[in-house]
């Protein structure tokens, strides 16, 4: 048995714990992704899927439960610690450059992602060369404007540049969240279509997270269906394969008339004894 | 003429303000109220050790250091305490307040007579260079405050510059751009942070020292204000040299410190009362930061109207 890239054994989290206000939002989640794994994971808004992604990021400090990542328990550490693992590519796409500094000055970074940063030139030469032939490969021309601020490129340029740097230094684990849903359909498309070749073509570990039934069908190796904080369905193996976005939408509906019912219920009882 | 490179000296002293705030407001993109504090404690440390007989280079640095001290409390209250950058940077120049009371043993300190780092470079180069105070006008002294701070000023802004272009500069610059991108690429923000404000708050630490020694004097209330002052100086400078790169712009707020000593020295000449400086010059700083949103905003509408009629 390999040992997995990631693993997630009774995750918990609520938000505004201790208030009135108080928002369970994943209520003990146990996951293993093998090395290699493309995860992709479903959900309605509120089903807390983001949450875990930001949980396994490190955005937020979970309140129960392990994880781990390669072997080390990385519960506790904090979020640029946990850089070192993972690449994340975020649904908007200003929040994954920084539009002050050029496109070479970004992918600098990224080419050093996890390793603290020293007194050595950002930008030497031989690191623009090897950042020149990585955005040639994205076949978007932007090998020509890689002094241009980050900040002078559409939405759609920005993202392929931020899936680039993501995968720039080879992640363990690459967390995409909704990464395609603010752009237009075209750049979406786009995009898209290079994060399959990137992960295809680098083996990676992925966990992303969408609302378009027809990436789970069309992407990824497994589908995790989440509800109200809890993994309700993982398709996996054939039946991911055979998987049909009529099938996600059957499931779905299922989920939603159970909701229905919860809610009937809870009126009729209402009615009883109030 | 002496007015002029009085002027152009303090400006030039001001500058390594500039620079300060040019870090902490524009690289890191925190308002930090240090400022004040750190520039009075500059002047308070090296007024005190320059008294006490201490080499006055060595009094200047440890007024540097001073306020690197100062502006490293600042950052470790933010990052690692949480407190509000604007509340830290209070509670830091606030308690500074008494510590300059105590480091000058009251709210003023005269140099006397000490020779501070101005006149020492002078005697140096007084046999050396006799035709630099040809203009029998200007004192030799002038003309070396001058040149030493022009040249301190052109060093320290070709450091930062350099040092923005390394790993570490470039992860503070992206730090203050967007914070999350930083977490995301392994970044550590805090530690960012508080560096940025150690370097920032040095050097306004040392300018503080200098304006100390180039006054005479320091004086506890030495500090207030400053803030306003390097803001309006980088807001200056930045709107007047629209220059791309960050080492450019680094220039174009000592260049804007130096141009605001002169504009203030101009108007005080032209008969400004000197009660009503630091009200004009905060009036000013609100107008360059409201003003071309307000342009924008009116200018805007009226030029999509016609669109619009087009549309």
């Amino acid at each position: 048995m390999v040992e997995p890239s990631l693993e997630l054994a009774g995750v918990r989290h609520t938000f505004n714990a201790g208030t009135p206000n108080e928002v369970p939002a994943l209520l003990g989640i146990e996951l293993a992704l093998q090395p290699g794994a493309f995860v992709v994971v479903l959900g309605n808004n509120g089903s807390g899927k983001s949450t875990l992604l930001n949980a396994v990021a490190g955005s937020i400090a979970v309140h129960a439960g392990t994880i781990r990542m390669d072997g080390h328990d990385i519960t506790r550490w904090p979020e640029h610690r946990r850089a070192r693992f993972i690449g994340r590519v975020f649904q908007n796409p200003f929040f994954g450059t920084a539009s002050d500094l050029t496109v070479a000055e970004n992918l600098a970074l990224a080419d050093r992602r996890g390793r603290q940063g020293g007194l050595e030139r950002a930008v030497s030469r031989e690191r623009l060369e090897l950042i020149r032939a990585e955005v040639h490969r994205l076949g978007m021309g932007l090998e020509d404007r890689l002094h241009t601020a980050m900040g002078l490129l559409s939405g759609g340029q920005r993202q392929a540049l931020t899936l680039l740097m993501a995968t720039l230094v080879r992640p363990s684990l690459l967390l995409l969240d909704e990464h395609t849903a603010a752009l237009d359909p075209r750049s979406a498309e786009q995009v898209l279509r290079l994060t399959e070749g990137l992960i295809a073509r680098e083996g990676l570990t992925t966990l992303m997270v969408t609302h378009s039934l027809a990436q789970a069908v069309r992407l990824g190796d497994r589908v995790l269906m989440m509800h109200r904080g809890r993994i309700v369905h993982d398709f996996q193996g054939i039946r991911k394969r055979r998987l049909k976005v009529d099938d996600l939408l059957n499931r779905f509906d299922e989920i939603r008339s159970e909701e229905l019912l919860d809610e009937s219920a809870a009126e009729m009882l209402r009615r009883m004894y109030v | 003429m002496n007015l002029l490179i009085g002027a152009t000296s303090i400006g030039l002293i001001l500058a390594l303000l500039a620079l300060g705030i040019v870090i902490s407001y524009r690289v890191l993109d925190a308002l930090d109220l240090t400022t004040d504090g750190s520039f009075a404690t500059g002047a308070a440390l090296a007024a005190m050790l320059i008294t006490r007989g201490v080499h006055p280079f060595l009094a200047t640095c440890l007024g540097g250091i001073g306020g690197m001290i100062a502006g490293a409390i600042t950052g470790v209250l933010h990052t690692s305490f949480r407190v509000h950058i604007l509340l830290a940077g209070v509670l830091t120049s606030t308690a500074l307040y008494s510590a300059d009371l105590y480091i000058m043993g009251g709210g003023n300190l005269t140099l006397g007579g000490k020779p501070n780092l101005f006149t020492q470079i002078e005697e140096r180069v007084e046999g050396l260079l006799p035709t630099l105070a040809g203009d029998s006008e200007v004192a030799t002294r002038d003309w070396v405050t001058l040149v030493t701070m022009a040249a301190l000023t052109a060093l320290a802004i070709l450091l930062l510059a350099l040092f923005f272009r390394t790993s570490l500069g470039l992860g503070m610059r992206a730090t203050g751009n967007n914070p999350r991108m930083a977490r995301a690429l392994g970044i550590n923000t805090g530690r960012m942070i508080v560096l940025g404000l150690t370097i920032s708050n040095g050097l306004i630490g040392l300018s503080g020292a200098f304006f100390a020694e180039y006054s005479g004097f320091a004086n506890v209330q030495m500090g207030v204000g400053m803030l306003v002052t390097g803001l309006a100086s980088v807001i200056l400078g930045q709107s007047l040299f629209r220059w791309k790169g960050l080492g450019r712009q680094l220039a174009a707020g000592a260049a804007g410190a130096v141009l605001f000593r002169l504009i203030v020295a101009a108007a005080l000449r032209a008969g400004l009362d000197p009660n009503a400086l630091k009200l004009v010059t905060a009036l000013f700083v609100l107008g360059a930061l409201v003003l071309p949103d307000l342009v924008r905003r009116t200018v805007g509408t009226r030029r999509a109207d016609p669109a619009a009629s087009h549309g």
